[in-house]
């Protein structure tokens, strides 16, 4: 195993050097300047790899709810965005949240249910179930990197302003939603997409209507403005 | 000083000058109203007149008739200069203008006409202006000629006027130029030398500008042309490195110091220098809008130095589209031909395909359209359409089709130093007609104003006729350069044809043993020395990469 290792790896060399070549420039031709050439029409990149304008993209994801206190965190969900031209898109945002109610209710319970005060939420928190926006969605800065420096990714970095219901325990309430993200794009068509948005609005009380427990035993909680932020990554597709 | 006090002052001395007695008999005449006249001296004065021996021996008389009408008559004229000194230029320069085209003041027109030019000219109306100033030098006879040629130089510079310029030069003595404005005239003189292809004269008045005046930049940058254009290449170099020297402490992309790199740059090649030529080419910075022509040119020295690596790299950024609006044919069949040297025929072949791909239908187009035989305004027409519409050109191509001239070739026109140089007078010609338009209807209706209008339009008439001439020539030059670089490609194609049936041969005799050759595997890696950044082209292309591509490949010549 340990021969098999070593002969790969000096195998390896071997057909590296023998494929490369040892190109010098000499240091006066080398970039010395950080300042851009004068040009009449100077967009900053021309002959992109890759184009949105008039395009559809299809993305899917998983995600957190960063700040989800009585239900598990996670969701899944699409968008679809249609590109007016490279700056510019309209875009259709729809997740799932899981309405499954997580340990901390219990755990409140456990720790002061039977005390006087003490709250008992188990099963009557409420449970975000769907969110829906139409967004518009700016992309102003599109670069590339490279890892490795055998290749280069495209990227682009993007804002959202999104409007929108989000149901919370069958009630459906207006959002408004502010978004930032960054897509890598491994091809011309295919990318992965990192998005953060932060969903505002007025809705069920996260611990639910009615609360057990606050002294001097049963209270009704109204609505209240709440913000929830939601972390998503996902695979993106244009065509 | 202010312009309008020094109008004021130069008025003030002509009434002064115009309120001395225009014989004896009228100075006795007037003496009997002594008392009367100190009190209005300075305002009503009698305009100047020449004592003729006649007038002199003449018996003291009582004034005439005729006196007595010129007296009213002076009246009018002393209005219209309080008007003027009033600072209302308007309604003085109708009253002037009138009075310079009555009999009555026929002998005081000249310094009519050379106050009146004076206040059209503080009224930003230059071309009119110098109108009444070349009226005053052709005349001959006054003691305004001189002051009317140093106007008539000044309103034709700021208008770009050369027309004007080289009449009002074909007159003047240097001498009679005021100190001040004597460096502007030496160094149009030498501006006009130049065109008419007397360089050393040109050089010799280059030369005499005053280092501290504000032209002795561009005056060292056209003696040091001067005389690289004669091949005096010694001079040439030390005209362009004492103004290298004097801008070395100015900012990098200084102008005059850009056109002293360059200069010293385009010597140097032509002094077969190549190292020093190409060192000189790439000190000019890469933000100024001579970069270009560097970029371009200093391929040339890298190619005759043998450096094909650099010429390659230069290339790729040359051909980007960032340039595909630009007129570099020739690039193109540099690029081949430096693929020819290393016998990269694929690559020299789709460089030959694009170069037929661009300019077979610019020389297309240009064959009908001077087949067409059109009239010089109707260039002028296309060039004007193109300078109107230049951005929404520049972004949406498919409205390039509007234009008869392709835009490549408008572009490269439009940037030609005679027809820009036209051009800008033209615009400063509509740009005075919207300053006359802006008048009140009484100065547009008056004589003035209609005889200002009328020789402004026959200016601009003429002025678009002259630039679509110019713009016709460029067309044709193009068109014939074109067929040249046409018959070059031809003869690379030949070339490129040979080399590859050479390799064929090469490869059918050789068939037998395997020689792996560097460039065949394209997907060989890259190693790149830290510190560096380095990007692998992958068909886009970046505004701040442009001018740092490298070439990678090898000659593949046996």
């Amino acid at each position: 195993m340990k021969f098999q290792l070593i002969l790969l790896i000096v195998l390896l060399c071997i057909g590296d050097d023998a494929l490369s070549a040892k190109i010098e420039f000499p240091d006066e031709e080398l970039a010395s300047e950080s300042v851009l050439p004068v040009f009449d029409d100077p967009l900053p990149v021309k002959n992109r790899n890759v184009t949105t304008a008039k395009k559809i993209e299809l993305t899917g994801f998983l995600g957190l709810t960063m700040n989800e206190p009585f239900t598990d965190p996670y969701n899944f969900g699409g968008m679809i965005t249609y590109h007016f031209n490279e700056f510019h898109a309209l875009q259709f945002y729809g997740t799932v949240f899981s309405a499954t109610e997580n340990d901390y209710p219990a755990q409140i319970n456990e720790e002061t249910g039977g005390d006087p005060g003490g709250y008992d939420i188990r099963g009557k928190v409420a449970e975000p179930e769907s969110a829906m926006m139409l967004a518009y969605k700016i992309s102003p800065y599109y670069g590339k990197f490279s890892l490795t420096k055998q290749g280069v990714l495209n990227i682009a970095l993007y804002g959202t302003l999104g409007i929108g219901t989000i149901q919370i325990s069958g009630e459906q309430s207006v959002a408004a939603a502010l978004g930032i993200g960054q897509k890598f794009y491994f091809t011309d068509k295919f990318s992965l997409v990192a998005d953060l948005r932060i969903l505002g609005f007025t809705g069920p009380d996260p611990r639910g209507k009615i609360e057990v427990n606050p002294d001097p035993g049963i209270s009704e909680n109204g609505d209240r403005f709440q913000l929830k932020y939601i972390f998503t990554l996902g695979a993106a597709y244009i065509f | 000083m202010n312009k309008k006090i020094l109008l004021s002052l130069i008025i003030s001395s002509f009434v002064v000058s115009s309120s001395v007695p225009v014989s004896v008999a009228e100075a006795q005449a007037s003496a009997k109203k002594q008392t009367t006249k100190k009190r209005v001296a300075k305002k009503k004065p009698v305009a100047k007149k020449k004592q003729t021996p006649s007038r002199t021996t003449r018996k003291p008389i009582a004034p005439s008739e005729s006196v007595m009408a010129e007296r009213a008559d002076n009246t009018e004229l002393q209005g219209a200069l309080d008007l003027a000194k009033s600072g209302n230029y308007e309604e003085a320069s109708i009253r002037l203008f009138n009075l310079s085209r009555s009999p009555r003041y026929a002998r005081e027109r000249m310094q009519i006409k050379y106050l009146l030019g004076l206040m059209l000219y503080d009224m930003k109306m230059f071309q009119t202006a110098a109108f009444q100033f070349v009226d005053v030098v052709r005349d001959g006879n006054s003691l305004y000629i001189k002051k009317s040629l140093e106007k008539l130089s000044l309103a034709a510079d700021k208008l770009g006027d050369e027309t004007l310029l080289n009449y009002a030069l074909s007159k003047v003595q240097l001498e009679d130029f005021p100190a001040a404005s004597q460096d502007l005239l030496r160094y149009r003189i030498g501006e006009f030398q130049f065109k008419n292809g007397e360089f050393n004269r040109a050089a010799a008045n280059f030369s005499a500008v005053d280092a501290g005046s504000a032209l002795y930049a561009k005056s060292k940058y056209m003696e040091g042309l001067s005389f690289a254009i004669q091949n005096k290449n010694d001079f040439a170099l030390r005209a362009y490195s004492d103004l290298l020297n004097l801008k070395e402490k100015a900012d990098f992309t200084d102008a005059s110091r850009v056109s002293a790199q360059l200069g010293l740059a385009r010597t140097y090649y032509q002094n077969k220098e190549w190292d020093n030529a190409i060192q000189y080419y790439r000190a000019v910075p890469r933000d100024t809008p001579q970069w270009h022509d560097a970029l371009f040119e200093v391929s040339w020295a890298q190619m005759r130095a043998a450096k094909f690596r650099s010429v390659l790299g230069n290339m790729h950024s040359l051909h980007s589209p960032y340039y595909e609006d630009f007129y570099i044919p020739e690039s193109l069949l540099l690029r081949s031909i430096v693929y020819l040297y290393i016998c990269q025929y694929d690559e020299m072949e789709k460089t030959l395909d694009l170069f037929k791909q661009v300019y077979l239908p610019v020389r297309t187009s240009l064959r009908d359209l001077l087949k067409a035989n059109l009239t010089p305004t109707r260039y002028f027409r296309e060039m004007d359409k193109f300078s109107q519409n230049y951005q929404a050109l520049l972004e949406k191509t498919a409205d390039r089709k509007m234009l008869m001239l392709p835009f490549l070739v408008a572009r490269k026109i439009f940037k030609e130093a005679d027809f820009s140089r036209g051009y800008s007078y033209i615009v400063n010609l509509r740009s005075e007609k919207q300053t006359m338009q802006q008048m009140s209807s009484r100065w547009k209706t008056s004589p003035v104003g209609q005889y200002s209008i009328k020789i402004l339009d026959r200016r601009i008439t003429r002025a678009e006729e002259a630039s679509g001439l110019i713009a016709k020539r460029h067309a044709q030059d193009i068109h014939r350069d074109l067929l040249e670089l046409f018959k070059q490609h031809d003869f690379a194609r030949f070339e490129m044809s040979n080399g590859k049936k050479e390799i064929l041969k090469k490869q059918i005799l050789a068939s037998n043993t395997s020689s792996k050759q560097i460039d065949s595997d394209n997907e060989r890696s890259y190693y790149i020395q830290n510190g560096y950044e380095y990007w692998p082209f992958q068909g886009e292309y970046w505004l701040d990469e442009i001018g740092n591509y490298y070439y990678l490949g090898k000659s593949r010549c046996e």
